[in-house]
Parts: C-alpha cells; structure tokens; sequence
C-alpha cells in the first residue's frame, strides 16, 4: 500500500468522523498551544537574561575565588565567619584545576609598582600576579606582542588601557581616571609601552602624584629624589613589557598590568620591608609582618570553558568552603528562581498535553473497535498487517500533526496578544529591574513571549510524536485481530 | 472456547481444478463454511494440509497469506461487507491498493470490472445510495479485479431475492467461466448449486456426496 493511499484513505476516515476527530484535535489543540506558551514565556524571559549578562561589562567565564577567612554568606542566608576553613594553596588551585570545565586555575597575588617613563610616571595599583603559563588561557587577545614566558626579567603585559595612565606628574592631568570622558579611540598614550624604556619600582616616590606641585619642580631626568624630607637611595627595576592586550567590555580589567606572580610577590615583600625601614627612620616601631614564604594566595581565578559552567562550578568551589564570585552571580541567580517557576507551569502544560495523548489514543481505539469488520475485510481482500498498522498509525499521527498546526496558530496568537496587552499574572516574570546596581537595566521594551522558528518546528514534532505514541496500541490491536472473526462481527 | 471437543471437519480429501465451478452444499452447521475459511486460509486446520499449486497454506505466516490473498484469492461474501466511506469505484480499487497498483491504472481496470457488471452509471456512488444487488455487483467486481485464480463466495446470494439471485449467479459464473478461474460457491440452497460443475455435499463436517454436474449436463444436452 502506497503513502499516497495510506493518507487518502486516512483523510477520508477521519473526515467521516467529524465531531470526534474535531473534539480530539481541539485537545491536542490546546495541549500544542499551552506548551508552546509557556516555553514562549521562558524562551522570552532566557532571551533578557542572555542579553543582560551580555551586557555586564566583564568577563563572565572568569569566577573569582578567596579564602572564607574573613567571611563567606550564610547558607541560610547573611554572613558568617567560619571557625575552620580550608587554605587557598596551591593543592586547592589543583582541586580547581581538575573540576571539569575548568580551562585553567590560576593563583593570583595583587600587587601594586610605581612607574616611569622619562617625564611621565604611573601609579599601577592593578599589577595582577600571574603564572606565565595561566595568563594565555584567561581569555584575552593580544593586540601587539606576545604573553609572558617563563625566564622574563620582569616582563610584563599590559591591559588594553593600562599605557593610558601615564601622567605628567604635577600637571592634574589624569587621563587614566577619567576615561569614561575621554574618546578611548583618539587618545594618544603619552608612553609608547612596548618601545620606550619603562622603570619600575615598589617605592612610590618613583611617580609623584598629579596633584604634588613639588612633582612639577622635579627633574625627572635626575635619579636622586630629593622632595621626600628623608633622603635614601631609591631602587629601580628596567620594566620589559612584552604584550599589549585588547580592549575588552570591561575597563576595569583593561587597566590591569598583568606581571609573573614571583615578581608581584617579591615586589610586596620589598615594599613591606621598605615600607619598615621607612617607619623605623620616622621612629616608629614596626613588627616584622608574616613569613617571607607564602602558603596562601589572595585570589584564584579560575576561568571556566562557558558561561554556562560558571554557576556549576562557582557551586562547586563554594561547596568546598571557599567563597567564589563571578559577574553576573545576582542575573543569575534571578535567572534560577524564574527557571523554577517556569518548570512547574510548563509542566502544567504537559499535563495537559499528556490528556491529549490519553485523548487520541481512545479515540483510536474506538475506531478499531468500530471498525472491526473492516479491518477484517480489508485483510481478506489482501491488506497486510503492515497495511492496517500504517493505516491506524496515520490518523493519529494525523491528528497529532493537524492539532499540532493548530496549536501552532493559537500559541502565535496567544503569544502577540500577551506581548502587545498587559496580563496582569505575567508581571512577575522576566528579569528584575536592576538598574542603579552596577547591573544593566531590564530593557523597556521587553516582550513577554518569545516563538521561534526552532520552537514552533519542536512543538510540532512533539505534537505527531504524541499521535504516534497514542497510536502505537490501538493500532496494534487492529493488527491482532483475527480476519475471520473480525468479519463476522457486527 | 469450553474444554468440549468440537469437530466441525473430519476426513476430508478434495481436490479443486482450475476453471471448474464447485459448490459446498449443506446445511447450516454442516461445516462447509469452516471449509470455505479453511481454502481461503482464513483458519488453520488442527491437522491435515491444504495445498495451493504445490506448497502448504497451513505453513504460511500472516504476511505471506496476506499475499496469497492478494495475488490469487477473491471473495464475495453474503452481505457485500464494502466499505461505507468509500464509493463503489472505490470499493472495487481496493484490492489493487493493497497490490501497489498505481492510481490511473487501477481505476482504469475497475471502471473496466464495474462495467463488465453493468454498474458503470453508480460507480461515484457510496455503498448506503446502492441496493442489495447492486452492491453484490460491486462486491463481485471487487473480487475478480485482482484477476484471482480462485474466487470464494460465501453465501452469496444469501441477502438477496429470487430473480436477482439468478441474476448474479449468471453474472459470478460467466466471468469465472470466461476467465478460466476456479470458483468456490458455499450455499445451502440447491438451486444455486446447479451452477455448479461439480457439486460437494457436506454433512456433520464430512463430504457426503460429490456430484458431477458436467456429466448430467452432458447427459441432458444429448438428449
């Protein structure tokens, strides 16, 4: 028996049983529609979502992990100092190493070094202590370059607006601190980074501030700084800087200086002892602070294949008692709750679709029943069981399809009218408002309900898939019947 | 389905030829019904063989006497048993549907039947706008369409009145006849056995007599 007949015949059948197969296309009718409208809700409110975490201005694959030392939030909610805490060493960066979707963990030391270029001097508060070998995996491109390799004499990469905060001290230029006004793509850096010769140190008497008038007086040129009131010798370092990154969303990270986590911890142990020095000179007393040797680091980055791992995997590092963050931990968050409620009413939706399947499936098998003598006809004359099988298979799926296209057309309606009316029940969905909190703003225009063409191609798939479901037994039972005693029922 | 032993046949040795005419003749209860079912393969016997040009029906599955069915078996029964939905050009259709015949062929060769059984001006019509007879036509033209080798009728004319019973023994005999086909009339009515060629008497599920009407006929045209 051929397709074209198989539908031919099928068509016919269920047109003479109008009234039944328009009650059960009307279930399947409302169960395609619901689902669609209620994932139409989520799609909408994922959409928001998506966009806004787009628009945070960080990296969102990069999560953020310290010590629960100084406190971590309560389970149940507030803040609380744990007794007992695990070190954030280097067995925990293993740890985090080895959760899968993790592309790299990466101790961080945060340090700080002063800067000078000729005339202009820098005041480099984010010097962010890397192992050479993480830094190519946290996410950044270069712009010129290359990244930090093990064996550099302090070599250093800088972020993508971090030449920008050079400043001609005394003058109250400060360009870096401003950037929000300036046009970041006609601005000329004062210092060519990667070509003129860059001194460093952890002394900050290296880069008078803008504002110290007595930096204006100053000869630069001349290595003996006398406009402290105590004079003593000022230690250099020759800064090799050896990539430049590109701008990213986000300039807080661009005005990083990304340097080999040994240096940034030798610096700060410099200035510690510097600084002691310096106290001891003015008289004061100051006790030796910590062991020369660290054990713990400040921050561990631990950057993350998608933005879909973060919240996993910041769960998994919390788990472990540390307290880990990530851009976008609030969104997220919201983001859960909302898929909780959407759950439970597409699951409502389903129940309501699985009524339609129960639905099509008795109808089918009042049809068998009805029919019996047909069907026994019909195997008499020379219908294989495969012909019946297919035969019964057709018109539930038929009616899974037609119901499905329905549905299809109500859900479109359903959707434009809650996108251009106010449903009073949808307003607690979609993002929160966020604005004024760091965090984009819930757009204005947001719709309510989102169909796409994917969405409407697997309602409809679900939709036949559900007549060839309901249609599985009935039409099995058509095929089990006996030739014989089907034609000699009534 | 009680733990009694029914026999409905028991010792039955038949042989059919091809082209002749045969009628089982008996008695409601007889049997010769569980023997029309039994040659059509609709029923299997508890022992014995069934054999169609050499091979044994028993031994077939259901996808195979789906087959057999559709390449050399037709059937006429006694109440017409078409189907409602469909029109009686349709209805003829039908075997062809399940033998793959493309569409313009098949309704080609069942406008051909319907007309052979003087039913062309009805063919749009649905089985409940047709008569008893005219439905027995459409049914017949279902049978033969297939060109089968043997057509099995049963109870036929069961349904029907006097002078349209003739009319549709002469039809069903004269195209089995023209065709060379083997035709198997189950009946309890001796009228339509003389139809026959050959005529099988059933009782108590065995053969109580077999008649050779083509020796009689003989006999009567010489004199």
């Amino acid at each position: 028996m051929s397709s074209v007949d198989v539908f031919g015949l099928g068509v016919r059948s269920l047109y003479k049983r109008k009234l039944r197969t328009f009650l059960t296309l009307l279930g399947v009718i409302i169960g395609t529609a619901s689902i669609v409208l209620m994932m139409s809700l989520g799609m909408a409110t994922e959409a928001q979502f998506a966009e806004m975490m787009e628009h945070m201005d960080a990296d969102m694959t990069i999560i953020s992990v310290r010590s629960a030392q100084w406190g971590r939030p309560a389970p149940g909610g507030g803040w609380e100092v744990p007794d007992d805490f695990p070190e954030l060493d280097e067995d925990a960066v293993l740890i985090f190493d080895s959760i899968p979707g993790v592309i790299v963990a990466s101790p961080i030391i945060r340090g700080s070094i002063f800067m000078r270029s000729g005339p202009f001097a820098m005041m480099g508060w984010e010097v962010v202590g890397i192992r050479p070998e993480a830094l190519p995996l946290m996410g950044y491109n270069l712009a010129y370059g290359r990244f930090l390799e093990e064996g550099d004499e302090f070599g250093a990469v800088f972020g993508g607006l971090a030449e920008l905060s050079f400043y001609v001290p005394g003058s109250d230029d400060v360009r870096a601190w401003n950037l929000w006004g300036l046009d970041l793509d006609n601005v000329e850096p004062l210092v060519d980074v990667l070509n003129d010769p860059i001194q460093f140190s952890y002394d900050h008497r290296i880069a008078p501030s803008p504002w110290d008038m007595r930096g204006a007086d100053i000869d630069l040129d001349d290595d003996m700084f006398d406009i402290e009131e105590i004079f003593r010798p000022l230690t250099t370092f020759d800064l090799n800087v050896v990539g430049l990154l590109e701008r990213t969303a986000n300039q807080w990270d661009d005005l990083r200086i990304y340097m080999d986590i040994a240096v940034v911890e030798e610096m700060a142990w410099l200035m510690t002892e510097s600084q002691r020095e310096e106290q001891q000179e003015w008289g004061f007393f100051s006790p030796i602070r910590g062991e020369r040797e660290r054990t713990s680091y400040d921050n561990v980055f631990v950057r993350v294949a998608s933005i879909d791992d973060t919240h996993r995997v910041a769960e998994a590092i919390n788990d472990m008692g540390f307290v880990a963050h990530y851009p976008g931990e609030f969104i997220d968050m919201q983001r859960r709750q909302q898929q909780n409620i959407r759950t439970l009413l597409t699951a409502i939706a389903g129940i309501s679709l699985l009524v339609a399947t129960i639905n099509i499936a008795n109808t089918m098998i009042t049809s068998v029943t009805e029919r019996t003598k047909e069907i026994g006809v019909m195997k008499v004359i020379g219908a294989s069981i495969r012909d019946i099988r297919r035969m019964f298979l057709f018109e539930a799926v038929m009616i899974g399809i037609i119901g499905g296209i329905f549905g299809i057309g109500v859900s479109l309606l359903g959707s434009y009218a809650m996108n251009n009316f106010d449903v009073p029940f949808l307003e607690g969905l979609g993002p929160p408002d966020l604005g004024g909190w760091g965090m984009p703003m819930a757009p204005e225009d947001a719709i309510v309900s989102l169909i796409t063409p994917w969405l409407l191609l697997l309602a409809l798939g679900v939709a036949a898939g559900v007549g060839l479901i309901a249609g599985y037994f009935p039409a099995r039972r058509a095929t089990k019947l006996s030739a014989l005693a089907a034609i000699r029922s009534d | 389905m009680g733990e009694e032993r029914i026999v409905a046949l028991e010792d039955i040795t038949l042989s059919f030829e091809k082209g002749k005419i045969y009628c089982l003749l008996g008695t409601s209860g007889s049997g010769k019904s569980t023997l029309l079912n039994l040659l059509a393969g609709l029923e299997k016997p508890t022992s014995g063989s069934i054999m169609f040009k050499g091979k044994p029906l028993e031994a077939l599955n259901e996808t195979q006497l789906a087959l057999y069915r559709q390449r050399y078996v037709g059937f006429v029964f006694q109440s017409y048993n078409l189907l409602a939905t469909l029109s009686a050009l349709e209805n003829v259709t039908l075997p062809l549907i399940f033998r793959k015949v493309p569409k313009r062929k098949r309704i080609a060769s069942a406008k051909a039947m319907l007309k052979a059984v003087g039913l062309s001006h009805r063919a749009r019509h649905k089985p409940s706008e047709l008569s008893g007879g005219q439905q027995q036509r459409v049914s017949i033209a279902r049978a033969f369409i297939n060109d089968p080798q043997v057509i099995f009728a049963d109870e036929p004319t069961g349904n029907l009145d006097t002078k349209t019973t003739f009319e549709m023994m002469d039809m069903i005999t004269g195209i089995a006849r023209e065709r060379n086909q083997t035709l198997v009339i189950v009946t309890h009515d001796t009228e339509i056995s003389s139809y026959a060629d050959r005529v099988i008497s059933i009782r108590d599920g065995a053969v109580e007599s077999i008649v050779d009407n083509e020796i009689r006929r003989d006999i009567y045209e010489e004199n």
